[in-house]
């Protein structure tokens, strides 16, 4: 299992650096500079010029400075943890906006995840018990309408409804709890709709197998049987599915932290791609990207402890064959 | 409670916790019957009034304060820091009195060496410290503070040859290199308000934070939770408590403002209504009531595009698109607009029609014709770029077809790409024109010199050539290249530039009031038949203010339009 991990890690490594030059190469080659963009969108009515306000960071990304040694110094400088300040903050350093914005959209990506387990699973295990009823349908219906809607479009819609009409919250902010409360259902509405439909389907086939029968032959109430028996096993598929939903909401929260104007890092991600401030968008994106590698390899080492099954098929037992079949220790 | 609930509680709170999860907790929405009011405005990374941005601005508003304020219409200027001031007889030498209650929030008092050492900071080319002013501010041109501009450049390293002293903690005199009628107004930009020494110099890398900024205005930065909120109170040191109305500010930071639906939801008291939402606001008379109108915010133009075709270095082309317009028709695709006809805003005193253009589609067809393109034939389609999407561009586009038959391509692009578009020498099968928008100071001097200033005039009357070998030359970093380069421009403008330039630099030297605004306003007409800029509309801005608040007195030019200072709640206490 360590040298799967150490494997996985390998990869992981190689993709963060090839992630790095695509997103280095793409930025370089965009139109237009972090000066260039700030002279247009922050300039006074005077049409002010505002120099780049990279003056502390010239020996790193000036304009003397290849762009091959650029992105060597950036690279330095992640490795070692310090990516240094950021084009647009100044005061601040890459990894302090990554250390203050994430545990933002880490909050408003865990609550969407747990909201979302919440409605899905005792509605898909409702429409798998109930299959092919009007209950069912219905229920299938609605999870097929939600998981259609953007998340984006979803906000608008609980912005129209719950702060336009009826007044009872705030429409956007970051002050108190009561604005986590919109963000995170148009997360979680979204989300639960992927889940329900994986938790309908996982419980059918559970349904199905012969050990639920047996249970059922054996005079056990509906109610046990599905908890006891087959709830539990129709519900390890969900770890690979919300897992990396989580990883993907903590990650894209940027339309949600748009709209509701929620200072988390996708806020600050897409803020940094609009003003071509390199440091930080190499910097979050490198961080996206270690947390989605990271949190695949999390599940999967997690979906390997859960069901020795893929422990005998998976990717596991194919290295440990290729080690029994090689004399040669790697 | 059931296990599953039990569960659920447990993962929520720990989510929430584990998380670090903090809150703003500076806005806390419509502060009806409370004596505090938020405001929302837009969000900026840096809060450095010498560093150009939005952040700029709201030290202006009441954070940091300078030797004077603007009045009530933005038109003159009050005492502020400085109690007294007189300037010399021949306009050169201008000397303040830093009035004796002035105190730092933290009780230090304010002093003529603050007021030094912040435009020596101001002046300073960059100095390698992140979150330090690199000295970016065109303001400095138009002060003309002696020595400003060679300091600034690094032409002259000695700080005592600059026209700023402080012989005594009381006294801070300013020096100019040639008098300049509008300089006491140039002294209200928030670049020049006073920064203190003793705390920036101390924390100079987090002299921002709320824990250690320490103002002079009448309000204080209590938090700053950066792209949300901020949180201003009283400073209990200011000089003038009377003035101080709020216990509390809430400013509200917003990316893309939706101030209307805020305001709507009772989220902000105060906060900007843009184009596309105020004909809501007008037509609900609650809401119109509570709707502040800004005059003559933002002019909005066309500006000739470098292009290596020659067609557009025709006057007579560039003068019938700009008669040939119908702005009147431009203007009602844009609430709050209304048709421009000079590139001189008309909320500046003693405005008049003589600067104006004539609108002749007529005539127009004639210089058209001339040029050798009847009825718009033979004439290549003309490209307009914006940095958005614009109902005005397509108006333009439409009038243009109907009145002269000429053929428009709008592009929208990436703020990047425009931005690289509009300075670079096009191809010989492109000519065109990019949109922008401009706000300034409601005086004669600010809107000839800045922006479509000697500068911007000279450079954009440069042939497709001259504009190639005038940016080569900017662009290098040989020495004396940026002198060369400004040498170069002056020896092959045109001649209504060189004009143009004569006549507004003598204006800013002319100490009779009368005299300069005459030789402005006739710089203004040299400018306007140019046609190198071509004036389309003029918006009005529009701030929705909760009907309760008072002292609250928006001035054209500013882009945080109001000063927090005598602003207030009524009844309440």
């Amino acid at each position: 299992m360590i040298v799967f991990i150490l494997r996985r890690l390998l990869r992981i490594a190689v993709s963060l650096v090839l992630v790095s030059i695509i997103t280095f190469v793409l930025l370089q080659a965009a139109p237009g500079n972090f000066a260039d963009i700030s002279r247009l969108t922050q300039a006074g009515p005077n049409g002010a010029s505002l120099e780049s306000s990279v003056g502390a960071l010239q020996s790193r990304y000036g304009a003397s400075v290849p762009g091959w040694k650029q992105y060597l110094k950036f690279m330095q400088g992640a490795v070692t943890g310090n990516m240094g300040p950021s084009f647009q903050y100044p005061q601040l350093t890459v990894q302090g906006i990554i250390e203050k914005a994430f545990p933002i959209s880490l909050t408003l990506a865990t609550l969407a995840v747990v909201l979302a387990l919440l409605i899905a699973v005792p509605l898909g295990i409702i429409a798998a018990l109930r299959r092919n009823s009007a209950l069912d349908y219905g229920t299938m219906f609605g999870v097929t309408a939600l998981h259609s809607m953007p998340s984006y479009l979803l906000a608008i819609i609980l912005i129209l409804i719950f702060s336009v009409s009826v007044h009872a919250l705030p429409s956007s902010g970051w002050n108190g709890p009561q604005n986590l409360i919109l963000p995170v259902a148009a997360l979680g509405l979204s989300s639960a709709a992927v889940l329900a439909r994986y938790v309908r389907s996982s419980m059918i086939e559970t349904l199905r197998a012969e050990y639920v029968v047996a249970a059922y032959a054996r005079g056990g109430r509906e109610r046990t049987v599905v908890v006891r028996h087959a709830l539990r096993n129709s519900l390890i598929p969900l770890v690979t599915v919300t897992g990396p939903l989580l990883a993907v909401l903590m990650t894209g929260t940027l339309f949600i932290e748009t709209v509701f104007e929620i200072p988390g890092l996708g806020q600050y991600f897409a803020g940094a791609a609009r003003a071509r401030d390199m440091p930080l968008l190499m910097g979050s994106t490198l961080f996206f990207a270690v947390i989605l590698m990271g949190m695949n390899l999390v599940v999967d080492i997690v979906y390997g402890l859960l069901d020795p099954r893929i422990r005998a098929e998976g990717e596991w037992s194919q290295w440990r064959r290729r080690r029994r079949a090689s004399p040669v220790q790697v | 409670m059931t296990k599953v609930r039990v569960w659920a509680i447990a993962a929520t709170s720990v989510a929430v916790l584990a998380t670090g999860c903090s809150f703003g907790g500076s806005d806390k929405g419509s502060s009806s019957g409370a004596k505090s009011i938020t405001v929302e405005y837009q969000n900026f990374p840096i809060l450095d009034p010498q560093r150009v941005g939005w952040g700029e601005w709201i030290t202006g508003a009441g954070i940091l304060e300078g030797l004077v304020d603007l009045n009530a219409d933005g038109t003159g200027v009050v005492p502020a820091t400085a109690d007294t001031w007189k300037a010399s007889r021949d306009g050169r030498v201008y000397t303040f009195h830093i009035r004796d209650t002035a105190k730092w929030s933290d009780g230090q008092p304010v002093t003529a060496a603050d007021f030094e050492w912040t435009y020596k900071r101001l002046f300073t080319p960059g100095s390698g410290q992140a979150a330090v002013t690199t000295g970016a501010n065109s303001y400095v041109v138009s002060t003309g503070i002696s020595g400003a501009i060679d300091f600034l450049s690094g032409k002259l390293k000695d700080w005592s040859k600059v026209g700023v002293k402080a012989p005594d903690a009381h006294t801070v005199q300013l020096t100019l290199d040639k008098p300049n009628a509008g300089f006491l107004q140039d002294l209200a930009y928030p670049a020049m308000v006073a920064m203190p020494e003793h705390v920036v110099s101390k924390h100079q890398k987090d002299w921002q934070t709320p824990a250690n900024f320490v103002g002079n205005g009448p309000y204080v930065v209590k938090a700053w939770n950066i792209n949300s909120s901020m949180t201003l109170t009283p400073n209990k040191y200011y000089w003038d408590q009377k003035s101080i109305g709020l216990k509390q500010i809430n400013v509200r930071l917003s990316d893309e403002s939706q101030a209307a639906l805020h305001f709507r939801n009772k989220e902000i008291d105060v906060g900007p209504i843009g184009s596309a939402n105020l004909k809501p606001f007008q037509q609900n008379k609650s809401l119109a009531d509570q709707l502040v109108r800004m005059p003559a915010f933002g002019l909005s133009y066309l500006a000739v595009m470098h292009s290596k075709n020659p067609l557009l270095q025709d006057q007579r082309v560039r003068e019938a698109l700009a008669l040939g317009m119908t702005r009147t028709d431009m203007a009602k695709t844009c609430a709050g607009c209304r048709p421009a006809y000079a590139l001189v805003s008309d909320s500046v005193p003693g405005y008049n029609k003589s600067v104006e253009l004539t609108e002749d589609v007529a005539k127009a067809r004639k210089l058209l014709a001339a040029a050798g393109y009847p009825g718009g034939k033979g004439l290549p389609p003309i490209h307009i770029v914006n940095d958005g999407a614009n109902p005005v561009l397509e108006a333009i586009a439409d009038t243009w077809k109907r009145n002269l038959g000429v053929t428009t391509k709008i592009e929208v692009l990436d703020p990047g790409v425009y931005v690289e578009k509009r300075a670079a020498l096009q191809p010989a099968n492109y000519i065109g024109f990019y949109y922008g928008s401009f706000s300034q100071l409601p005086s004669w001097q600010a809107w000839t010199t800045v922006l479509w200033g000697p500068d911007f005039t000279s450079q954009f009357s440069l042939s497709g050539a001259d504009w190639a070998t005038y940016t080569k030359m900017a662009a290098s970093t040989a020495a004396n290249s940026g002198i060369r380069a400004q040498t170069f421009v002056a020896q092959h403008r045109s001649a209504a530039a060189t004009q143009f330039v004569n006549l507004v630099t003598k204006a800013a030297q002319n100490l009779d009031p009368d005299k300069a605004t005459q030789q402005f306003m006739q710089a203004a007409r040299i400018r306007r038949d140019t046609d190198l800029f071509i004036p389309t509309v003029i918006s009005d801005s529009f701030w929705a203010v909760r009907k309760d608040i008072t002292g609250l007195h928006l001035r054209s030019g500013f882009y945080f339009p109001f000063y927090f200072k005598g602003v207030s709640v009524a009844g309440t206490k």
